[in-house]
């Protein structure tokens, strides 16, 4: 009953803790506006409020004190707010003692006091709101300093690699219950910020029994209705989601609560949805470095259409329409050699290259996709393309192509579709057919 | 918002000084008239900003050429679309979905078990008789991957190995606005965008001298039912997002065109000075809209060289028309729309949206649906061919379909050489083509009645966040905020169809 007395009381400190805030802050302004405005009258108020300060921070450091008892909290970051809470009060104290008698000191050691006084209070502020916020809270979205992405955790080659604990379970506690079981906020004496403290429990015992899942004092508490007393997160915090539950449960039933066992050993439907929140490389990640939009727009300027073909990859398609060309392609071109690895899709339909401009081309090694119809080029020409080993759908409808010029595009390993109509090449020729041997889609007129 | 004229608003011509200066008094006028009352309307603009439009939330989209930022999401397949909408609901039965076990069954009692106690409409429920109807029209299997297509198809049977048929789509509603709206903005009451505006919005233009999104209905239709501007309007989206319908005759797009005697010469300078004073009111008032209303400007600017250009038929060679058809020598025609679509498509465009008529076949369908079969078929399948060779197939996407199927019962008298056939949302057929999707293959089945999906049925939602998947676009994360919750086009629902990717 006393214990519960207790937790009731504490509780009140994160909100008495305003009132010395706004008294000894109030105090200090207030002796501001006496000094620098020489309102010497008004040195009653300052008294009085830093009086109302002193005592306030007295009852709100003793309420604290009654909150620290009443558990969840502990450690480095507790031992600080405690001291420095306690520094406040007695400076608080010192401060209204010396303004009183103020006749009695040097203006410097005044002021020297109410600096200090000032300075303990905003350390104090900031240990007490780091404790109740965590200590990222106040930094995480500052512009400066870097930025973690909360949701990822470490780089995987692939998803093969992935533990269940680690790499999805891990996370998952990390956002939804470590604000509250953590080292140094540990809510009913619960860490869940590694794995051994995780299986140790909390103050009721075990919160994870391997293989039985059901009796996880873990999985009943996230599972209760949200208005039930017992439920986790508590106090309206975002609850688990379906997937989540499912998945730590399988972790305790089939996995045994093994914090080593992968992934791959769960259901598919599991990993399907545990795949995306995964850091693995490669996929999804930058094939190429983004160009910046000024680039783009310059690019733009010279009559290039540019778009990007997605966000995540940097990859870009590039469109020289027939009428920007005006007869000075080849000077454009070379406006396109500073991001030659951006580019995956080009086309330069009837713009009027030439022979001369393919070996600029076949610098961009990226090219997937190229369309190039309707320009004077020749075989020779064409010999040039085959280092684009990307390639995959290649346009020379309406050119000067013909069956010498297939040789140099059979080397082409990863050509898929061939346009060729309108060409001097003939369904017939053995190029063609060694093509489709090779199961490129040569396409002719209909 | 009394800093109207410290905005650089000077111009050095003398007649627009003047107006600046009426403007002055107009709106010393308008300021001490309202007084409160536009202090008040000060401040529900100013609501407005914080909670229903959000426009400082949204991107201000007036020119990006670009789509916002973050798209697409994913590598896309298609770059362009176009969606032959077959509006009124072909019958799937008498096309593509064949069901030889009718035959036997011609005329007999659909069973109770089939219906299922499904709600018909109000055209047939007070039937005494549902006979089931075998389709008049021969089937015959195609191309290597040994597609069914009615004898009413010859030209689309050729380019069976190009198409990928869905043959379970379904959709929730009966009638045809509702299943139209349905398809084209993912919700069956009008007010949503459409799905080119999605594209508009989301992935911005190709070409700055085009609009994005352009619409052809076909003047040779039976207009049996009707079509409305809604259907490919921007809804809530910033409205140069809507699609723009081109016409046929003399002005493709109505008001491009130069009033009689004036030549232009001043256009620009006129729009500028425009553009400089919707910006002003765009700084007071920070109404999206505003900037939408800059952009069509510009657009339609643009427009009046790129329209006439691009509708000129002049160069196109006679092979052409007789690819498509003769039809397609007449603007407007399904046929020259096909056509039409086609140098759009040249000209990346990213959304063309035609229209065809006539497909609401309740009775008399045999012979109606040749004319409609006849209308359309050749230049279908000449434009699948045309962009086939010039090597478009690669980046267009072209969707071919209705909005819902027809009913495997004769609708009226059944009689030897007669029956029509009633609205069918169950099942009923849909082809893709082009780009990312698999050619010569066939998603989904229908039972041996085809009344029911049996297998891998495809929801409207469904086509819809498959297309989006082809852009690169992740449909749950295409959204727009407005009247403070977020949009997007698959409402709540909606998974991409796999099995027909490439």
């Amino acid at each position: 009953m006393t214990e519960d007395l207790i937790t009731f009381i504490g509780r009140f400190h994160p909100v008495w803790v305003h009132l010395p805030i706004g008294f000894l802050m109030i105090g200090v302004l207030l002796k501001s506006y006496v000094v620098l405005l020489k309102k010497q009258n008004l040195q009653e108020a300052v008294n009085f409020t830093l009086f109302l300060g002193a005592v306030s921070a007295l009852i709100a450091a003793l309420l604290g004190y009654l909150l620290s008892q009443s558990g969840g909290y502990e450690g480095n970051l507790l031992d600080n707010h405690l001291a420095a809470g306690w520094l406040t009060v007695v400076l608080s104290g010192i401060a209204w003692w010396v303004n009183k008698n103020e006749e009695r000191f040097s203006g410097k050691i005044n002021y020297s006091v109410l600096g200090l006084l000032m300075l303990t209070l905003f350390v104090t502020g900031h240990f007490g709101g780091s404790l109740t916020h965590g200590e990222d809270y106040l930094t995480a979205y500052a512009p400066f300093g870097e930025k973690q992405e909360e949701s990822k955790g470490r780089i995987l080659a692939s998803v093969e690699e992935a533990e269940v604990f680690t790499d999805v379970v891990q996370p998952v506690l990390k956002s939804k219950c470590q604000s509250c079981h953590r080292e140094g906020k540990t809510k009913g004496e619960l860490n869940m910020s590694s794995y051994e403290s995780l299986l140790k429990g909390g103050e009721n015992g075990p919160v994870i029994i391997p293989a039985d899942a059901e009796k996880s004092e873990l999985i009943r508490r996230v599972s209760l209705p949200s208005d039930h007393d017992d439920f986790m997160p508590a106090e309206g915090k975002k609850p688990l989601t379906e997937e989540e539950i499912q998945l730590i449960t399988w972790w305790i039933e089939k996995g045994n609560a093994d914090p080593k066992i992968s992934l791959m050993e769960a259901d598919v439907e599991l990993i399907k949805w545990a795949k995306p929140k995964l850091n693995i490389l490669g996929a999804e990640k930058m094939l190429v470095a983004a160009i910046d939009t000024l680039r783009i727009m310059e690019l733009e300027k010279k009559g290039f259409r540019v778009r990007i073909l997605s966000q995540e990859s940097g990859a870009l398609d590039i469109v020289l329409p027939e009428e920007a060309a005006r007869g000075q392609v080849s000077e454009l071109l070379n406006a396109l050699l500073p991001i030659k690895d951006q580019i995956f899709w080009l086309s330069l339909a009837g713009t009027g290259i030439q022979d001369s401009d393919l070996s600029l081309i076949s610098q961009f090694s990226n090219l997937h996709r190229l369309r190039i119809e309707n320009n004077p080029i020749t075989d020779s020409g064409i010999s040039a393309l085959k280092n684009l080993t990307k390639l995959e759908v290649l346009n020379l409808n309406g050119t000067m192509i013909s069956a010498e010029g297939l040789e140099f595009l059979a080397e082409i390993k990863s050509l898929k579709s061939l346009y060729l109509w309108n060409t001097a090449v003939k369904p017939e020729d053995k190029g063609v057919k060694d093509m489709a041997l090779a199961e490129v889609k040569v396409v002719f007129g209909s | 918002m009394n800093h109207h004229h410290d905005a650089p608003l000077r111009s050095a011509n003398r007649d627009l000084q003047e107006i600046e200066k009426k403007m002055d008094r107009r709106r010393f006028l308008t300021k001490t008239s309202l007084g409160i009352g536009s202090l008040a309307l000060g401040s529900l603009m100013g609501m407005e900003k914080i909670f229903a439009g959000n426009p400082i939330a949204q991107p201000i989209l007036s020119d990006s050429p670009n789509g916002i930022s973050g798209l697409p999401h994913f590598m896309p397949k298609a770059k362009r679309v176009i969606y032959l909408f077959q509006a009124g609901g072909p019958s799937q039965l008498d096309l593509f979905d064949y069901k030889p076990k009718l035959v036997d069954l011609h005329g007999q009692e659909l069973p109770d078990t089939v219906r299922d106690g499904q709600r018909l409409t109000g055209m047939s429920a007070d039937q005494s008789s549902f006979p089931m109807t075998a389709s008049a029209f021969k089937f015959q299997q195609y191309g290597q991957s040994r597609a069914w297509v009615s004898e009413l198809m010859p030209h689309t049977a050729e380019i069976a190995d190009e198409l990928c048929f869905i043959k379970s789509m379904q959709t929730g509603q009966i009638n045809h606005d509702p299943a139209i709206t349905f398809f084209q903005t993912g919700h069956q009451l009008p007010g949503r965008p459409s799905m080119g505006a999605w594209l508009s919005y989301g992935l911005g233009s190709d070409n700055q001298n085009l609009p994005s999104f352009i619409v052809l209905v076909s003047k040779d239709a039976v207009l049996d039912q009707p079509l409305y501007a809604r259907l490919w309007g921007n809804g809530f989206l910033p409205s140069q997002h809507q699609g723009i319908q081109f016409r046929s005759g003399k002005d493709p797009v109505l008001y491009l065109g130069n009033p009689e005697n004036y030549e232009g010469a001043d256009r620009r300078e006129m729009l500028d000075y425009l553009k400089s004073l919707n910006e002003v009111q765009f700084d007071t008032y920070g109404d999206p809209e505003i900037n939408a209303r800059i952009a069509q400007y510009e657009m339609a600017f643009r427009m009046q060289t790129s329209v006439p250009e691009v509708t000129d038929m002049s160069s196109e060679p006679d092979w052409v028309y007789e690819m498509y058809g003769e039809e397609s020598r007449d603007p407007g025609t399904y046929a020259a729309n096909c056509l039409m679509a086609r140098k759009l498509i040249e000209k990346d465009v990213k959304f063309v949206q035609l229209y065809h008529q006539g497909w609401d076949q309740h009775g008399n369908l045999p012979g109606s649906i040749k004319n409609q079969c006849k209308k359309t078929d050749q230049a279908t399948a000449a434009l699948i061919k045309d962009l086939k060779q010039r090597g478009l197939l690669e980046d267009t996407l072209v969707v071919w379909g209705g909005e819902f199927g027809r009913t495997v019962y004769s609708q009226g008298t059944l009689s030897p050489d007669n029956y029509g056939r009633d609205h069918h949302p169950r099942c009923f057929t849909k082809w893709m083509c082009g780009a990312g999707v698999k050619p010569g293959f066939t998603h989904g089945e229908t039972d041996e009645f085809g009344y029911n999906v049996v297998k891998d049925p495809v929801h409207v939602h469904d086509l819809q966040a498959t297309i989006l998947h082809l852009f690169g676009i992740d449909h749950e994360k295409l959204t727009y905020k407005h009247q403070g919750r977020r949009f997007r086009l698959t409402d709540v629902e909606g998974h991409v169809v796999k099995g027909i990717l490439s």
